[in-house]
């Protein structure tokens, strides 16, 4: 095989040597000649026949240095480089336009950079786990309601790992951010219980110490992330062998899980299930189950082996009935919201990238047009066709890759943007990057629009009359009339992408005003939360609370104070079925559910939420006597329709007490609880001193007249008194409104953006050809001038033109909007995907715009000096 | 002088491959050779030589190396790779085949 090291070499040599390689050449034939000559001399000859003699030996030494030229070099290769040095030249020759290409492609490649960085990473990459694609998420639904649950019950998760054949291992996780001791210090952490297979699933090795063993479930042991650990100990090793409190035990820390390892979520530390007590109950719905697939087993296989082990347990147990389970790729299951949206602004920045294309291929007939003379003595002296048109592509294809080139600075700065700005819901964002797929992806992108949009104009520019063009003395008449119907063509595709995208970006921004304007049912005002974590649960958890409120409302400055188990639009919301005054749990087939929470008195004073009927609760709800409960208005509306629901009495899930029956004390507007964007449900509220389980974990809520970040000190002073090893963590209620409006906001923002962006792009694009056209025709605007036309026509005329153009886009983008309204209507609230008040905005600011990008060569061509228009002829 | 018989498609390279298999030399040395053992027989024009030699050095079974010829002037000398070894043994072979059957051919008796 060397043979092709020495080819190879060789070949570089030649190709790449340059001068070098011509003077070797040069060498090798004089060397000869002289040797040649020196023999001849020898044998008796005159130098200067001698020198003859040994010339004429190599039939002409020049014609041979040829031969032997274009025998080492590749004909093409040679073009190509000629025709780069030539696109070169000829782009640093017409700086502005080349600029204008540049800048139009870098606008464009950076959009789509930007956003395929983020698909990439985080929809197509693999999860970074040993055997991704096997990996699963196993979640329970209701066959009845066609609900998902995502959270499953122990004895279910026992059974399921029992009985299947499918799965390697099977493991739960549950958890969220508790108070931990480490270091002496009472912080919050995110802990998760993880049953023993946990770490097996994901084929987890440490990156310092281990992972604890089957045998050890019962010990007190726990794996903590390398970032926490970091954080905590300074230095991640140091942290094994160091002990912390956690669910109210002393746990050892033996291992460190690999940096990329947090899931779920950015968890610090995990530790075994089998510490605390067991929701053991089939109806408590608690865990989280994840599974790796056996190597053989297809996701098929899973599915069905899953539902029969299901419909088994839906025979064994009444508990269980029309409850199914769904096996989903992690992947999947991880990024499943996000992807509608990824997906849309890929689209968008698709139009984004053809509406820079059309633009460039604008410039480029207009290029082509102004080089008509070129081409024809190009072709004059013998340029064919092929060769014309592979150089004009080749100058594309530069000016592409320099596009390119500057897109990935833009792609990187608007990925750093993206990143800065977006919610902490899309996951996987710590693993967004430019990486080699992103850049193929870049590179094929930028060719392949450099082609097709530059060989249209570069066939038009090899095809140029050679006779005409040569005849004709200024470079511009020698191409006239070059395709308006292509350039016409242009315009009408730029208006209908533009159109499309705008009217996206529009829907977008008038669903996020709608959303943010919403009533939620409670204000966001003036209300600071304290996130608060007792060491303990129980009724010693509930009287910290209780002395703690009730020394909060004495504070200067606080108007209420309450405390509430689940915040608002926190994703881990309790809910169960109901039934009232002992009857069905059920109508049409359907069960009865409501959303479940605990509260102290004043919290709906505290959030401002409307008591419409009956009292709020007071500290004499204590646990032993009477179980009170107040409900929504929509659950009074459903369940009790105009009567009065006081004094009735309601049942639900949450404890073994509130399963007897809790009498309704009272009725307050309805909230929404869960997202702003989700409608209010059935709600049933309890007051914690009823439920000290449930009722030992809140969060402080206060109402307070000054700036709520004034109330921190002397909160965390009365908190400390009452009780030091409580960790205390401050926000503000608009700060997790706005929190909650990150997804959407981030989305409009975006879409908004680039919608922008493509309109500007159009707008620039119709100006360029506007003014193109009135140049090309302004000896025929001389010669109607000087046969009397009006200067008023003239103008009407051309703006009636580019009217028509637009119009023909206007229509072809309709159509277009109406199509992608399915895709769109997906992440829309409360507007309509034809909203017609959003198009209607879309096509005024459309024919605006259109109308001033024309007006200005309009103005141009009726400004025309007939004289020298005709004299330039 | 009558014109010495084209050589045959393919002989050129074999011819130079085992003249620079005997040793490394220049161009202008390779002709003369050439010239030398075929006693004139073999005439290859010098216009013709260089492009056989560029040829075989860019398939690789040439390569060639620069130093100080006769004259005391830079020269380029060719030498064998290993892979023009077997290319020429292998040639050699294929040679010796088909010109002892083209002779047995002619060796046949008219009647």
């Amino acid at each position: 095989m060397w043979r092709w090291a020495y080819a190879v070499r060789a070949r570089l040599r030649a190709l790449f040597g340059g001068a070098r390689s011509d003077r070797d050449l040069n060498d090798e034939l004089s060397f000869h000649v002289a040797m040649e000559r020196h023999a001849n001399e020898t044998c008796g000859m005159s130098s200067v026949e001698a020198e003859r003699r040994a010339r004429l030996s190599l039939d002409g030494v020049q014609q041979l240095k040829e031969r032997l030229h274009a025998q080492r070099s590749l004909p093409w290769f040679d073009h190509l480089r000629q025709d780069a040095t030539f696109a070169v030249r000829m782009i640093s020759r017409t700086k502005v336009v080349s600029l204008a290409v540049i800048m139009t492609f870098a606008l464009g490649i950076g959009a789509n950079t930007a956003i395929f960085s983020l698909i990439n990473s985080v929809l197509l990459s693999p999860l970074p786990y040993d055997s991704p694609g096997r990996i699963v998420t196993i979640e329970p639904f209701w066959t009845n309601t066609g609900q998902p649950n995502t959270v499953s019950s122990a004895p279910d998760f026992r059974d399921w790992r029992e009985r299947n054949h499918v799965f390697e291992y099977m493991a739960f996780h549950a958890g969220r951010e508790v108070r931990i001791v480490a270091n002496g210090a009472p912080i919050f952490a995110t802990v998760q219980l993880v049953t023993p297979d946990f770490f097996k699933v994901f084929g987890l090795q440490p990156f310092s110490g281990r992972v604890w063993t089957e045998a050890e479930e019962q010990e007190p042991l726990a794996v903590v992330s390398y970032a926490w650990a970091s954080g905590q100990f300074g230095d991640a090793p140091a942290a094994i062998g160091k002990t912390i409190e956690a669910v109210g035990q002393a746990v050892e820390i033996v291992g460190i899980a690999p940096p990329a390892f947090t899931y779920p979520g950015s968890t610090d530390v995990w530790i075994s299930s089998a510490l605390i007590p067991i929701n053991s109950n089939r109806g408590g719905h608690n865990y989280f189950v994840v599974g790796k697939l056996k190597a053989d087993a297809a996701i098929e296989e899973a599915r069905a082996d899953m539902r029969t082990i299901a419909s088994q347990l839906e025979q064994e147990y009444p508990e269980n009935r029309f409850k199914s389970v769904a096996v989903t790729p992690m992947l999947d299951n991880l990024t499943g919201r996000a992807q509608t949206t990824l997906w849309l602004l890929f689209g968008i920045v698709i139009g984004v990238m053809l509406i820079a294309c059309v633009n460039v291929a604008h410039l480029q007939l207009a290029r082509a047009a102004s080089r008509g003379r070129e081409m024809a003595v190009r072709a004059a002296i013998g340029g064919g066709p092929g060769r014309l048109t592979r150089q004009v592509l080749t100058e594309n294809i530069v000016l592409g890759l320099a596009g390119a080139m500057v897109g990935l600075v833009f792609g990187w700065f608007t990925l750093k943007a993206f990143l800065a700005m977006a919610p902490a819901d899309i996951p996987r964002l710590n693993e967004v990057h430019i990486d080699g797929r992103v850049l193929l992806f870049t590179l094929v992108v930028t060719t392949l629009c450099s082609f097709l949009f530059g060989v249209g104009p570069a066939r038009r520019a090899s095809r140029s009359d050679v006779s005409s063009g040569l005849r004709h003395q200024t470079a511009r008449s020698a191409v006239r009339g070059i395709a308006p119907r292509v350039r016409s063509t242009l315009v009408m595709v730029e208006v209908a992408l533009s159109l499309v995208l705008l009217v996206a970006s529009g829907l977008l921004l008038r669903s996020f005003v709608r959303l943010s304007q919403v009533d939620l049912g409670f204000t966001t005002e003036q209300v600071l939360v304290t996130t608060t974590s007792y060491p303990t649960g129980g009724t010693e958890a509930t009287g910290f609370y209780r002395d703690l409120l009730a020394q909060l409302r004495t504070l200067p400055g606080i108007r209420h104070a309450a405390g509430v188990m689940t915040m608002p639009f926190d994703t881990l919301r309790a809910n169960s079925g109901y039934s009232v005054d002992g009857g069905p749990s059920a109508r049409d087939g359907k069960p009865l559910i409501a959303e479940l929470q605990v509260v102290t008195p004043e919290y709906f004073d505290t959030v401002n939420t409307v008591l419409r009927a009956g009292r709020d609760f007071d500290d004499r709800d204590l646990f032993g006597q009477p179980q009170v409960a107040i409900i929504n208005e929509r659950l009074a509306r459903e369940e009790f329709g105009s009567a009065s629901p006081l004094g009735r009495t309601i049942q639900t899930g949450l404890t073994p007490d509130t399963r007897k029956g809790m009498q309704i004390v009272g009725v307050v507007a309805d909230a929404r609880q869960r997202s702003p964007e989700v409608p209010p449900r059935p709600e049933i509220f309890m007051p914690y001193l009823q439920h000290p389980g449930p009722g030992s974990r809140l969060t402080i809520l206060t109402q307070t007249s000054l700036d709520p970040g004034m109330l921190t000190r002397s909160i965390r002073e009365t908190a400390r008194k009452l009780n030091p090893g409580v960790p205390i963590r401050f926000s503000t209620m608009d700060e997790v409104l706005t929190k909650a409006l990150a997804y959407p906001r981030f989305r409009t923002t975006l879409v908004a953006a680039f919608g922008m962006l493509a309109g500007l792009l159009a707008l620039i694009g119709i100006y360029s050809v506007l003014s193109y056209l009135v140049a090309e025709q302004t000896p025929e605007i001389g010669v109607r001038l000087a046969l009397g036309a009006l200067r008023r026509d003239i103008f009407n005329r051309v703006i009636g033109g580019s009217m028509r153009l637009v119009f023909g886009g206007v229509i072809a983008g309709l159509v277009l909007s109406l199509m992608a309204a399915k895709v769109i209507e997906a992440v829309l609230f409360d507007v309509s995907a034809r909203d017609p008040v959003t198009i209607a905005a879309v096509l005024a600011l459309l024919a605006v715009t259109a109308l001033t990008a024309s007006s200005i060569p309009a103005w141009r061509a009726a400004s025309v000096d007939p004289l020298v228009a005709l004299r330039d002829e | 002088m009558s014109k010495p018989p084209d050589l045959m498609q393919g002989t050129l390279d074999l011819l130079l491959l085992k003249i620079i298999a005997l040793a490394p030399q220049h161009g202008w040395a390779i002709s003369q050779r050439l010239k030398q053992v075929s006693d004139q027989e073999l005439q290859v024009s010098d216009g013709s030589l260089y492009p056989a030699l560029h040829k075989l050095e860019l398939a690789g079974w040439i390569t060639a190396e620069w130093g100080v010829g006769e004259l005391g002037r830079r020269a380029k000398f060719y030498t064998l790779t290993k892979a023009g070894r077997r290319r020429l043994d292998h040639e050699t072979e294929h040679w010796r085949r088909v010109s002892s059957a083209i002779t047995r051919v002619l060796q046949l008796k008219e009647v």
